[in-house]
């Protein structure tokens, strides 16, 4: 299989590396959505979740400019917007032989129907679908339809395929 | 509900949703790439996810 070396998910593991598994970094947003659909859905930065006075020397060493939480290099663009999840679960698995931490599909799905709703945006509700259609047999349905209640979004959940 | 940005799609021109045949082949094509690429454990969880280029 043909690869590109620029690839940011191959960028990630490598940073995901040096870190232990519960420090990861931890991919949110429209690339974990391209992530968990593999490339089905497409989006151009890296949002993290992490420690960013850990993960700024890293990307520095690397010379990434940063820009306050705002990291580029090359066609890699990283935003390290927070340091913690706020009650959103996380998944480690493997990408590319490297271990790596992901928001937990539930917690995506229901994040882009909350830009579905209240951002109204068409590009969530387009994301928040896809994954649905791609894990619906696979996701904890409890877990899901609670922080569907909880982020008052239980409306959407009703899909149709 | 935590607060949240403003929605960088606000204020382009896009104003109707897509055309829902797209939406539902976009679905399709992401569940094949699911079905190919993802694999899981007994319990449902994601152990491995595989690179792809044009699968």
């Amino acid at each position: 299989m043909g690869r590109r070396l620029s690839n940011k998910f191959d960028f990630l593991a490598e940073l995901s590396s040096h870190f232990p598994d519960d420090k990861k970094p931890i991919l949110v947003g429209g690339s974990a959505v391209e992530l968990y659909t593999r490339g089905r859905a497409t989006s151009l930065d890296l949002d993290l979740i992490g420690d960013i006075s850990k993960i700024a020397p890293i990307l520095e060493n690397q010379d990434f400019k940063r820009e306050g939480r705002h990291f580029h290099k090359g066609l890699i663009y990283i935003e390290i917007p927070s340091d913690i999840l706020h009650g959103e679960r996380s998944a480690v698995f493997e990408y590319d032989g490297k271990k790596i931490r992901v928001i937990c599909v539930e917690d995506l799905i229901i994040d882009r129907l909350c830009g579905c709703k209240f951002w109204k945006s068409e590009y969530d509700c387009e994301h928040a679908r896809m994954l649905f259609a791609s894990y619906k047999n696979k996701l904890d349905m409890g877990y899901l339809k609670e922080r569907a209640r909880v982020e008052d979004v239980s409306e959407l959940l009703s899909f149709e395929f | 509900m935590k607060p949240r940005k403003i929605d960088k799609t606000d204020g382009l021109i896009r104003r109707r949703p897509r055309d829902p045949a797209k939406i539902k082949i976009f679905c399709e094509m992401a569940v094949e790439a699911v079905e190919k690429g993802v694999i899981f454990d007994e319990n449902n969880r994601i152990v491995r996810i595989l690179p792809w280029d044009d699968d």
